[in-house]
């Protein structure tokens, strides 16, 4: 069964001076449940631009998007905006916590906003608290913990709720490399023991290396996909050669490692 | 955690900016019942103090004069509020949050915020109110002292007065919260604020009702106060309103062009009043 499905997806800025810039041109997609997909490409390459037209916060200009069944554009505001807190949960590269709220209350927001009662909430939020490893900064600020620790609560937060696709964005681009790493082996967790289907946009080869199929963008049109096979390092070395024949700016983003 | 305890998570977390609004409400509040405990003090309203017969019509205007800056002071405080908030806003309704949830949650964290100032304020107020009598039985050379009281009445209208005037307000604000795009909302903490403006139109008038006003003022008898009293209040409020909104921007202009104020970047901020 495909989770995200888009036919023909394009997307087309245009300003008052009539001069209209193609940001994305026939993205094909399919990614099916339980999948670890990433999008690269090189900067300008439209991955936040097709990232903005999955969180359903742009529409496209052209083609047809599909999650879970469900075409967004067809949807009213108010449904839109329970379409993504039912099914979409977001993961970004600036964490995006808010600063007012606790760690828990952080997490748990999809929650509320759906109205369900306190001690299911703690009932949820408790294994994933676990799996994640943040039980013991759940009462802290946001401002409190370390960058690593927002990014798991971050990624507790996308998952709570048990969207049909977590969509992250450059996930671990403020992250040192430790914490890095221990990201991504939180996501990939998710990904394996609750099979959440997740879509991730990124710079970076090595947090690229976690995925089971990356697709490459460039000048907003598809150019390539590579699979894994069992091995990571095998395809990390692949996502290298991918990159290299891929060409364009990868260095706008500071590597945290190489 | 409900719906209703996300909003007093967000007074607190804000409290910091929120205290400038709450404080500025206090004001406002302090003010109106000090003004409205005279007015409707029981030897006032009976005429045992011949002298403030006199001044108690003069002194409702002001009242009035009170309500409308309050209303303006409260508007613009919660605006500009809201204004730094975007951020949060957006990121609320990319979770999912309705617009009608987004507006419910303003009005919340706005009652709760009205309901502590009111409370505050009478009571500040209520401290402040003998003092204030003492100061103008001072002025009216009153014999006897005004004795300390808390009229009902005046209790009654500042309470319902000041809280339906903050709900007015939230109401207002939240009906125009919710209609950015997101994409908008989340990119506003990163975008620069856009240039102070100000309409010379605008200055004109703010100087010509304070000098229509001013002049009437002194051209005003006793035989004319009812005529003029009523003209002279609203070129005063708008007149004011206008000198500070449009000279505050040319004052900063000004100034900015004196380099030495303005040497050092962060101080800008500081000097660029809330509602700009």
């Amino acid at each position: 069964m495909s989770v995200l499905h888009t036919k023909g997806l394009g997307k087309i800025y245009s300003s008052k001076g009539n001069v209209s810039y193609k940001a994305l041109e026939d993205i094909d997609l399919k990614v099916e449940a339980g999948e670890f997909v990433g999008v690269m490409g090189p900067s300008g390459s439209g991955k936040t631009t097709l990232l903005n037209l999955l969180s359903t916060i742009d529409r496209p200009t052209s083609g047809e998007l599909e999650i879970n069944g469900v075409n967004p554009a067809r949807l009213n505001e108010r449904k839109l905006a329970l379409f993504r807190r039912r099914e979409l949960g977001f993961v970004f590269q600036d964490f995006n916590l808010l600063d007012t709220l606790s760690i828990k209350e952080n997490i748990i927001l999809p929650l509320v906003l759906e109205g369900v009662s306190p001690r299911q909430i703690d009932e949820k939020l408790r294994p994933i608290a676990e799996l994640l490893q943040i039980t013991a900064i759940l009462g802290k600020r946001t401002y409190e913990v370390s960058g690593g620790q927002k990014q798991r609560a971050a990624i507790a937060r996308a998952i709570i709720h048990q969207p049909s696709l977590v969509l992250a964005d450059e996930l671990t681009g403020n992250l040192d490399s430790k914490s890095a790493k221990d990201v991504m082996d939180s996501l990939k967790d998710m990904n394996e023991r609750l099979k959440a289907t997740v879509l991730m946009v990124t710079h970076d080869p090595f947090s690229a290396s976690y995925c089971q199929r990356i697709v490459f963008i460039k000048d907003g049109k598809f150019f390539s996909e590579i699979r894994r096979g069992s091995n990571r390092q095998a395809f990390f070395q692949q996502i290298l050669d991918a990159l290299s024949v891929l060409g364009g700016n990868f260095d706008d983003v500071p590597f945290a490692r190489a | 955690m409900t719906f209703r305890s996300l909003a007093l998570s967000n007074i607190r977390g804000n409290w910091r900016s929120y205290s400038a609004f709450f404080w500025s409400s206090v004001f406002s509040v302090i003010i109106f019942y000090m003004y409205a405990a005279f007015i409707y003090h029981p030897d006032v309203m009976n005429g045992s103090i011949l002298q403030a017969q006199k001044i108690r019509t003069g002194m409702q205007f002001c009242l009035y004069l009170i309500a409308i800056f309050s209303f303006l002071f409260v508007l613009y405080a919660n605006s500009a509020f809201l204004k730094t908030r975007k951020q949060e806003f957006g990121l609320f309704s990319l979770f999912g949050m309705t617009r009608s949830q987004l507006r419910r949650l303003v009005i919340y964290e706005n009652a709760a915020v009205a309901l502590l100032s009111l409370i505050t304020g009478i009571a500040i107020g209520m401290l402040f109110s003998k003092l204030f009598f003492m100061a103008l039985g001072a002025m009216l050379s009153v014999k006897d002292p005004i004795p300390f009281a808390a009229p009902v009445f005046a209790l009654a209208l500042t309470g319902i007065g000041f809280f339906s005037l903050s709900m007015g307000i939230a109401l207002l604000t939240s009906l125009r919260i919710g209609k950015s795009e997101i994409v908008d909302l989340l990119k506003a903490a990163r975008k620069p604020k856009g240039d102070l403006v100000f309409s010379k139109w605008l200055v004109a008038l703010a100087v010509l009702c304070l000098g229509a006003a001013y002049g009437m003022a002194l051209m005003m008898t006793p035989e004319t106060f009812v005529l003029l009293a009523l003209p002279i209040l609203i070129t005063v409020t708008i007149g004011t309103y206008f000198l500070f909104t449009q000279l505050s921007v040319l004052a900063i202009r000004f100034l900015q062009r004196k380099h030495s104020v303005f040497s050092q970047p962060d101080q800008y901020d500081c000097f660029v009043p809330a509602w700009l």
